[in-house]
C-alpha cells in the first residue's frame, strides 16, 4: 500500500519518526532501499525546498491578496489659503532713457586730457602760454 | 592635402593676427602712446638730471636722444586723445553745424600732433629741441582752444540725444493717448512739450557760447563752470520730462 511506502520512505530518511506510534510498526520490517549519498541530499533537501516553497507561496498568496483590497487615498485636511492674484509689473520702454539721464556725468574735462610735459628741452624754457 | 594644409596654415596665422586688429582702435592706440609716454619720460627725466649735473657731449647726446623719443610719443599720445574723441563724436551721429566742425577740428588737431611726432625725429642738436618746443608752444592757446570746445561739444551732442529720445516718447504718447481730456494726461503732455522748448533754447544757448568762446580773454576752467551750469539746467528738464513719460506709459497707456 502507498501509505506504507511513504511512511517508509520517510523513516528511512529520518530514523528519529521510529519514536513515534505511527511509524512503530513498520519500523521493524523496514529494509533500506535508498543510496547513502542521495538519502543525505533527500535528508536536507526536503525540509529546504519544504521551507522556500512554503515562504514563495506565502508570499505569491499574500501578493495577490494584497492586490484585490485597494488602499484607501489619504489626503490632508484643506486649508483655505488665499492665493494672490500673479499680476505682471509693466515696465516702460523708456526707462533705459531715464537711466542714460541719470547717470550722464557733467564733469568736464571728460575726458580727461594726458597730462604731458610740454617744456621738453635741455634749456629752461619760461614763456607761458598755456592757462 | 595641400591645400588643408595651406587652409590650416592660414588659421593658425589669422588667429594670431586677429586679436590684434579686434583691439585696434583709436581708443587702445592712445592707451599705447600714453604708456609708451610715461616710460620715455622717466627714461629723458634721468638722462636730463645726468646733463645738468655733467654737461659733458656724450650726457647731451643721451639727453637729447631721450628728450626726441619722449616728443615723438607725447605728440602721438595726443593725436591719438584727439582721433579717440572725433571717434566718439561720431558715434553719437549728431546732426548739428557744430558738432560736424568739432569732429573736423579734432581730425586735424590729431594731424597736427602726428606730424609733430613725425617731426620730432628730425631734431640734431640742443638748439633744435630749444626751437621745436618753443615753435610748438606757440600754437598752444589755438589748440587749446579747439580742445575745450570739443570737450562741451561732446557732452553736448550727448544732451542733443536725449531731447531726441524724449521727442520719440513724446510722440509716443500722443499716438497712443489721442484725443485725451482726462486734465492729468493733457497737463502731462503739455510739461513735457514746455520742457523741451527750454532745453532746446538752453542747447542753443550753449551751442554760440561754445562757437563764440575766446580763451584769450577767458580761461578754460571759467568756461567749463559756465557750461556745466547751462547743462544742469538742461539735464533737469530732461529727468523731468522723462518722469512724466513714463508714468503716463505706466498708467494711462491702454495695453
Amino acid at each position: 500500500m502507498w501509505q506504507d511506502k511513504v511512511r517508509a520512505f520517510f523513516l528511512e530518511l529520518y530514523p528519529e519518526l521510529g519514536k513515534f506510534k505511527l511509524f512503530e510498526e513498520i519500523r521493524e520490517k523496514l529494509i533500506p532501499v535508498l543510496n547513502p549519498y542521495l538519502k543525505k541530499i533527500l535528508r536536507f533537501g526536503i525540509p529546504t525546498f519544504t521551507v522556500f516553497f512554503v515562504v514563495t507561496l506565502g508570499l505569491l498568496i499574500g501578493n495577490r491578496l494584497s492586490s484585490l483590497q485597494k488602499s484607501k487615498e489619504v489626503l490632508p485636511p484643506s486649508i483655505n489659503l488665499v492665493t494672490p492674484p500673479s499680476s505682471e509689473v509693466f515696465q516702460s520702454q523708456f526707462l533705459p532713457v531715464k537711466q542714460a539721464i541719470e547717470t550722464f556725468s557733467l564733469n568736464l574735462p571728460d575726458p580727461v586730457p594726458p597730462v604731458v610735459d610740454y617744456k621738453i628741452s635741455l634749456e629752461t624754457i619760461d614763456d607761458d602760454y598755456r592757462f | 592635402m595641400r591645400k588643408l594644409l595651406l587652409g590650416l596654415f592660414f588659421f593658425i596665422f589669422a588667429g594670431g593676427f586677429l586679436p590684434i586688429f579686434a583691439q585696434n582702435t583709436q581708443y587702445s592706440d592712445y592707451q599705447f602712446q600714453q604708456d609708451q609716454y610715461r616710460k620715455s619720460y622717466a627714461t629723458y627725466q634721468l638722462f636730463l638730471k645726468d646733463y645738468l649735473s655733467d654737461p659733458s657731449l656724450n650726457n647731451e647726446q643721451k639727453a637729447i636722444q631721450a628728450a626726441k623719443e619722449v616728443i615723438k610719443f607725447r605728440e602721438s599720445t595726443l593725436s591719438h586723445y584727439f582721433w579717440w574723441q572725433a571717434e566718439i563724436l561720431k558715434l553719437t551721429q549728431t546732426d548739428l553745424s557744430l558738432i560736424h566742425q568739432t569732429i573736423s577740428q579734432l581730425d586735424s588737431l590729431g594731424q597736427y600732433h602726428y606730424s609733430q611726432s613725425q617731426e620730432s625725429s628730425l631734431l640734431a642738436t640742443k638748439t633744435d629741441l630749444t626751437k621745436f618746443t618753443k615753435d610748438n608752444r606757440k600754437r598752444v592757446v589755438e589748440l587749446d582752444l579747439m580742445a575745450v570746445k570739443a570737450q562741451v561739444a561732446m557732452k553736448l551732442a550727448r544732451l542733443i540725444q536725449f531731447q531726441t529720445d524724449l521727442k520719440r516718447g513724446y510722440d509716443y504718447l500722443n499716438r497712443s493717448l489721442p484725443n485725451q481730456t482726462n486734465l492729468v494726461i493733457k497737463n502731462g503732455l503739455e510739461q513735457v512739450s514746455t520742457n523741451a522748448a527750454t532745453a532746446n533754447d538752453l542747447i542753443e544757448k550753449l551751442t554760440t557760447q561754445v562757437k563764440d568762446l575766446d580763451l584769450s580773454e577767458k580761461r578754460e576752467s571759467q568756461f567749463y563752470e559756465k557750461s556745466i551750469e547751462i547743462m544742469t539746467q538742461i539735464k533737469s528738464l530732461q529727468s523731468r520730462s522723462i518722469d512724466i513719460i513714463i508714468e503716463l506709459d505706466t498708467n494711462y497707456v491702454a495695453r
